[in-house]
């Protein structure tokens, strides 16, 4: 099934975002884009329950 | 046939109970990307994970099925909180109406424009940085492909789920994130899930080594 090579072992390929840092600093960098709190956490819980309905329910 | 492998998510110290090895690649089912967009609690084991993946060297992915499934859900959470309020004043023949509601809740509250513009642009910036999008084409073999993946999975996965799971194997990507239980259904494949009660049940007389990409398993 495998046709295709992923983008970054393709020749071309530039790090993009988070993979031009070195490697030891990117969990850091990772955790600091997400928002500290949450400002609704009505919203948090309807994402997932949209997913659901829009899939089929899974558990 | 080859039960996929679990590993659930819970650590010990800095460490994972279920594996010390982290897969090459790992492609991030947008169930998983929404957990981890998740700030409600302190400690949050699928963005851990993910963090813990970037550094032992692991490349995220995702794809436009992921990108779509995620405006759909999080425009529809923010209309989600006012729905109940106007679907009486939105129902046509008997039903409620989609168009309709949106259009009374946009008007008695205008922000919710600019708050799913804001949520949005942050959730897409998120992914965009840290994980890298895997193209896709489609045509009539490919769909016929992916029809058959649900059925090595007795119909267990949906369609999208099948499309997720035929994008990733494209390029060689056999391990998933996932917080969607019906993952356990593939075959060869390695899944990463925050624990629950299924997933602990399901690990159970399971290899749960992580398995190599066989282009001839599939």
């Amino acid at each position: 099934m495998k046709r295709l090579n992923v983008p970054g072992k393709q020749t071309e390929h530039i790090p993009h975002g988070i993979y031009r840092y070195p490697q030891a600093e990117r969990k850091e960098a990772f955790l600091r884009m997400f928002p500290s709190h949450t400002k609704d956490d009505t919203v948090n819980a309807r994402r997932t329950e949209n997913l659901k309905e829009l899939r089929g329910d899974y558990h | 046939m080859n039960q996929a492998s679990i590993f659930t998510l819970e650590k010990k110290g800095n460490a994972y109970k279920d594996f010390s090895e982290f897969p090459q690649d790992i492609y991030v089912d947008t169930s998983a990307w929404i957990t981890a967009y998740d700030s409600n609690s302190s400690y949050n084991p699928v963005r851990e994970f993910m963090g813990d993946c970037l550094d032992n060297g692991t490349t995220l992915y995702h794809s436009e099925m992921v990108l779509s499934e995620i405006v759909h859900v999080n425009e529809k959470a923010f209309y989600d909180k006012y729905a109940n309020e106007y679907k009486s004043k939105a129902i046509m023949n008997g039903q409620v109406n989609q168009k309709k509601l949106k259009k009374l809740i946009n008007s008695a509250h205008p922000e919710i424009r600019q708050n799913i513009m804001d949520s949005q642009k942050n959730f897409l910036h998120i992914i965009q940085t840290s994980s890298i999008m895997l193209e896709y084409e489609s045509n009539e073999d490919y769909f016929e492909e992916i029809l058959r993946i649900r059925e090595s999975t007795d119909y267990i996965l949906g369609v999208n789920d099948a499309k997720h799971v035929f994008i990733a194997r494209q390029y060689g990507i056999n391990s998933f994130l996932t917080a969607d239980g019906d993952f356990i259904a593939l075959d060869n494949d390695n899944i990463y899930a925050p624990q629950n009660e299924k997933y602990t049940r399901e690990k159970i007389g399971r290899n749960n080594i992580l398995l190599n990409f066989d282009p001839n398993q599939y």
